[in-house]
């Protein structure tokens, strides 16, 4: 358990965290998106954020990355630091955060470029040499499990893929540019329950070498993918514990109410 | 669908109260049986274990369907798995009620013993530990379920005696042996009794408030 005054029972102790948020508030205009965060996200584990729509998950998953930075009328004040560094100061170049902490959509965004093309563009925006990319676009596609479908087909239209294998590129495209976190805002809900498991199964890979953070609208999904689980509600992180916990035996009202259904 | 799984799991908890007062009812008839010296009530007895045995398996179906269909969650998860739980401790009591008449049967073939020992008052304490571990579980009360698991000390104290008792009365007069060797098996039957008492107690605790007693389960973690 962590010992910093105000975390909420955070199942990682400030050591082992790879990203550390304290009383973290955010406003759209005058709206409170987020009311005093304060979690620890554990390195190599997969931390999900459940909630009913609205309640802000999204929003702490894009602060993240400073995803909102582009939205008008978005302001952020607290602490969030990855590794120790602070992420939300003014001199953060967000080219550089973002390439170190991803982010994978709810629905599959390739390029409407060749499969190589999508997974080379990112190292290659970030100075990579010519004869160094095939090798990153193997380990890549490999990692996701592509390698040996696409392997052939390299230069295919992205877009002519299935929706799992888009999404499956899309993350290709992440790990291409050699990211710490990555961030999934609902990755499986535009794809059926084999795809989904299967992204599932490739989550359960990914998380050995890297820190995942994932949002979703499915319980289920939360209660078998993720190590760790945050309950939000209007703004507020109400639990955060190890999953089973959430599942079993929350200890807030309102997480008992909203994992079994009476309210939400 | 809220409502519709909220109805699933009242209509598995009233089979399970129903389950539960059959159980109470062959325990008291056998050991009044056992006291009256009259195996008039061991048909009955027999006849409830059918009964027993049925809800057992309708309670464990209802359940498994619940958790495959609905993918419960916390305190709905805890409710069902102990329902599932306390049906088979209900089915196991029903044995223990059928030994109970067994054991019975045999002594009804030699002449009464002067005293039964101990035997009514471990059958009193048995009977109010079995009363109240089912009250426990209709009304989700912790504090009754918690005077269950401490009056089950009692209910092996008893039985120790009674053993011990019967030990002496066999060394010195080795023709009550065959009579006191099927007494000794009822304290046995008693205890068992007591015990899954304990266990509905234990399952009761576990589904209100999530902490598990069972083992000095938490003294251990502490």
């Amino acid at each position: 358990m962590s010992t910093s005054a105000g975390v909420l029972d955070s199942p990682t102790t400030a050591a082992e965290s790879k990203i550390r948020v304290r009383r973290l508030d955010a406003w759209y205009r005058s709206f409170h998106a987020l009311k005093d965060i304060n979690l620890d996200i554990s390195s190599r584990a997969i931390t999900s954020m459940i909630g009913p729509s609205g309640c802000g998950k999204s929003t702490l998953l894009r602060c993240f990355n400073r995803m909102n930075d582009g939205t008008r009328g978005f302001r952020v004040e607290g602490e969030i630091r990855l590794d120790g560094s602070d992420i939300l100061g003014r001199g953060v170049e967000l080219t550089h955060l973002r390439k170190r902490v991803g982010m994978v959509f709810q629905r599959p965004n390739p390029f409407p470029l060749s499969v190589f093309e999508n997974v080379a563009y990112g190292p290659r925006v970030h100075g990579e040499s010519s004869s160094r990319l095939a090798e990153i676009v193997e380990k890549s596609l490999g990692a996701t499990g592509l390698w040996d479908d696409l392997k052939d087909r390299l230069g295919q239209n992205a877009l002519s893929l299935s929706p799992e294998q888009q999404q499956r590129l899309c993350i290709s495209r992440l790990l291409a540019v050699e990211p710490e976190v990555l961030l999934m805002d609902e990755p499986c809900s535009a794809l059926d329950p084999i795809a989904t498991a299967r992204i599932e199964e490739l989550m359960q890979e990914l998380k050995r070498d890297y820190t995942i953070i994932i949002v979703t609208h499915n319980m289920q999904q939360a209660s078998r993918a993720s190590d760790y689980c945050g309950f939000m509600w209007l703004g507020e992180l109400v639990e955060f514990a190890d999953t089973p916990i959430i599942f079993t035996k929350p200890r807030n009202p309102r997480t008992e109410g909203y994992v079994t259904g009476r309210f939400g | 669908m809220r409502r519709h799984f909220e109805e699933q799991i009242a209509e598995c908890n009233a089979r399970l109260a129903h389950m539960g007062a059959v159980a109470e009812r062959m325990i008291g008839k056998s050991i009044q049986c056992l006291l009256d010296r009259s195996a008039a009530g061991h048909d009955e007895v027999f006849r409830h274990e059918d009964e027993i045995n049925r809800l057992h398996i309708e309670i464990d179906e209802r359940v498994i369907s619940s958790l495959a269909l609905q993918h419960p969650v916390a305190t709905d998860l805890r409710l069902l798995v102990m329902a599932t739980k306390i049906a088979g401790e209900l089915e196991r009591i029903g044995d223990q009620a059928v030994n109970i008449c067994q054991n019975t049967a045999t002594l009804l073939q030699h002449p009464p013993a002067e005293v039964l020992t101990n035997i009514p008052e471990m059958a009193d304490l048995v009977r109010e530990m079995l009363r109240e571990s089912l009250e426990a579980f209709g009304r989700r009360d912790v504090e009754l379920a918690q005077k269950v698991l401490d009056a089950d000390d009692k209910a092996d104290d008893f039985k120790d005696q009674i053993f011990f008792q019967l030990l002496g009365n066999m060394m010195t007069d080795p023709a009550v042996i065959p009579r006191a060797l099927a007494l000794i098996l009822v304290a046995r039957n008693l205890e068992r009794v007591a015990d899954h008492a304990t266990n509905i107690a234990e399952e009761v605790i576990y589904a209100v408030q999530g902490r598990d007693v069972r083992h000095h389960h938490e003294d251990a973690e502490q």
